[in-house]
């Protein structure tokens, strides 16, 4: 049985059938071929696997992304990041990794950043005298900040899938999340010098001071998200009800440069990008709970504990995995599908949960960075308008700086977890 | 446009426009519940399921305008690179494998409605149906979404044209993440 939905997956997936329908074809065929089980799984499991108040976090993130880029946040930001590091030979290309990590925190998604933020700061790296290419990269490479620092739809989806705290994966994002800007920043400071690029960016730099007040309001709401999370007076799906209503205050209140006219838009936006990503999940729940039956999750930890005795070997060996599903997958589908296989085998080899959830994560973001299917590429190259061939040679090194990153938070988990024991209080 | 495209038409835009409001009123509550638990210390029960079954309505009708719209995520890198007739063959497939499953989905999801009929939403006296009626119902509008999909690309003979972009290039475009 296991066979047969592994190869319908893959053909259906190769056809060009959406992935969620993919998912939820080869789960028909895995009923199909099993003897006592109803089809009446495919509604039941469906729908319950998105039944859930932790995942309407999702759609109402999204909401809050939406309606903040559309309030005018995003210009605010990168004024701000400008302002704060622009005065450095580079600053413009490290205003990006900046404006990315603060986007990150009213954003849950890496694609969405790429867009807002990309349609701003290309065109700038551009007329900076910046290849385009250069500057296609380090966009794509900092917008996976977006999925890292809270709010993150991957987190919220390995939280759900595993049965771990999402408020602890929110508050344990941020120390990765902030490694992975610094090294950016440096990198890029780095390249800059070297090849003589960003001698000019300290024309056009707006003062802190003016910056800063310009930027306050929307910076408002990460800070009610991540404050708030922190000190544990919301639970994330809370935090995403009061981060659209701060938007809603921003954008019609501070900037107001949202309308009511604005609204339908911004509506359709967020069900149609709400469906794709919750369709995929609510297949996923189904798939996974066949796969769950067959009893595959035991042979696979089997397997593991067979061929790796020593934590260390397991962490590289699921790395590995897991970066290589990264380039070819899907990051929720991933998620739902190896989370719950994986992370009871993780915590077999004294991984802690949350730190684990940190290493899928960042593993499947590089992934967003990596052809052939990564995701933000795509939107960087879109918004920079030049084919995809075009930027890997200058990416390589962003890639590889983020893999040094990926081992660091893999190795030292104090990174990830040293917030969550501070803020949270935990064990 | 021929009588079948307009009509496809109608029913996705009515099928989008339910789902926003579904969105809206499921936002509202979730920001009513927040509010309950900070004035009155304790979180409504009610407003909570009403969020979730509201959400639940908002994505099975927003298929619908998903598909129109091109927004499902997919792998279409083997449609693009093929030549147009072969690409335009895998994509006809393509979508008429998701019409199947679409109506295996009507068929089993009327099942689950019937099913569930007695049974009742926790803190609500309404039944678990109403709820449930969300898959069939997207299923329908889906499937003569998927149909209309493949009547664009059929008419021009070519996958792209199946897909009606947004007014404005949609920012976050089928973005999981």
């Amino acid at each position: 049985m296991n066979v047969a939905i592994g190869l319908s997956l893959i053909i259906l997936i190769f056809i060009g059938v959406p992935i969620a329908i993919a998912i939820g074809l080869a789960s028909v065929v895995g009923i199909q071929l099993h003897d006592r089980l109803p089809m009446l799984l495919v509604a039941q499991r469906m729908f319950a696997g998105i039944d859930s108040f932790p995942l309407m976090a999702i759609p109402l993130f999204i909401l809050a992304g939406n309606l903040m880029s559309a309030g005018g946040i995003s210009q605010r930001l990168v004024d701000l990041a400008k302002a704060m590091v622009g005065g450095i030979q580079g600053g413009l290309a490290c205003s990006c990794v900046l404006t990315c990590l603060m986007f990150a925190s009213v954003s849950g998604s890496s694609v969405a950043t790429t867009f807002a933020i990309g349609a701003i700061l290309i065109p700038a790296m551009v007329r900076h005298a910046y290849p385009k290419p250069f500057a296609a990269s380090i966009q794509a490479s900092s917008a996976e900040l977006g999925v890292l620092i809270p709010p993150s739809i991957p987190l919220i989806l390995y939280g759900v899938a595993t049965d771990t705290s999402i408020g602890q994966l929110f508050v344990a994002g941020i120390g990765p999340g902030i490694l992975i800007a610094g090294a950016l920043m440096l990198t890029v400071i780095v390249i800059c010098r070297i090849r003589g690029l960003g001698l000019q960016d300290r024309d056009d730099r707006p003062s802190l001071r003016a910056a800063t007040l310009a930027a306050l309001p929307a910076l408002m709401v990460p800070i009610i998200i991540i404050g708030g999370i922190y000190l544990g007076v919301f639970t994330p799906t809370e935090a995403s009800a009061a981060a659209v209503a701060a938007a809603l205050v921003v954008g019609f209140g501070f900037y107001r440069e949202l309308s009511w006219r604005d609204l339908p838009m911004i509506l359709k936006r967020t069900v149609i990008s709400t469906t794709a990503i919750m369709l995929i999940i609510s297949a996923a729940a189904l798939f996974s709970f066949l796969i769950a039956r067959s009893g595959l999750p035991n042979e696979i930890a089997g397997w593991f504990n067979t061929f790796f005795e020593s934590r260390f070997a397991f962490l590289l060996a699921v790395n590995l995995l897991l970066l290589v599903v990264g380039m070819f997958i899907e990051t929720s589908a991933a998620i739902l599908v190896l989370a719950p296989i994986l992370a009871p085998i993780a915590i077999s080899y004294g991984v802690d949960p949350v730190h684990f959830g940190l290493i899928v994560v960042v593993n499947l973001a590089l992934g967003m960075i990596t052809p052939p299917l990564g995701v933000n590429l795509f939107a960087a190259c879109a918004v920079a308008r030049i084919p995809v061939e075009r930027i890997i040679p200058q990416l390589i090194w962003f890639v590889l700086v983020v893999f040094c990153c990926l081992m660091i938070i893999t190795y030292v988990p104090a990174i990830t977890l040293a917030p969550v024991d501070l803020f949270l209080g935990r064990g | 446009m021929n009588f079948f495209q307009s009509f496809e038409r109608q029913t996705t835009r009515v099928a989008l426009a339910l789902s926003m409001i579904f969105l809206v009123i499921a936002a509202s509550l979730a920001m009513w519940q927040v509010t309950t638990r900070f004035l009155l210390g304790q979180p409504s029960t009610w407003s909570e399921v009403i969020t979730r079954s509201a959400m639940i309505w908002a994505i099975f009708m927003g298929v619908a305008g998903t598909y129109r719209h091109g927004s499902m995520i997919a792998m279409e890198i083997i449609q693009r690179s093929l030549p147009r007739r072969l690409g335009l063959g895998l994509f006809l497939i393509a979508n008429l494998l998701s019409a199947t499953f679409f109506a295996i989905l009507f068929w089993q999801g009327w099942g689950m409605t019937e099913r569930v009929a007695a049974q009742k939403l926790a803190a609500l006296e309404v039944s678990i149906a109403w709820v449930y009626a969300a898959l069939p119902v997207g299923s329908v509008f889906a499937m003569i979404a998927i149909a209309g999909c493949i009547a664009r690309a059929w008419a021009s003979r070519d996958a792209a044209a199946a897909i009606i972009p947004l007014e404005k290039p949609l920012e976050s475009a089928g973005d999981g993440l």
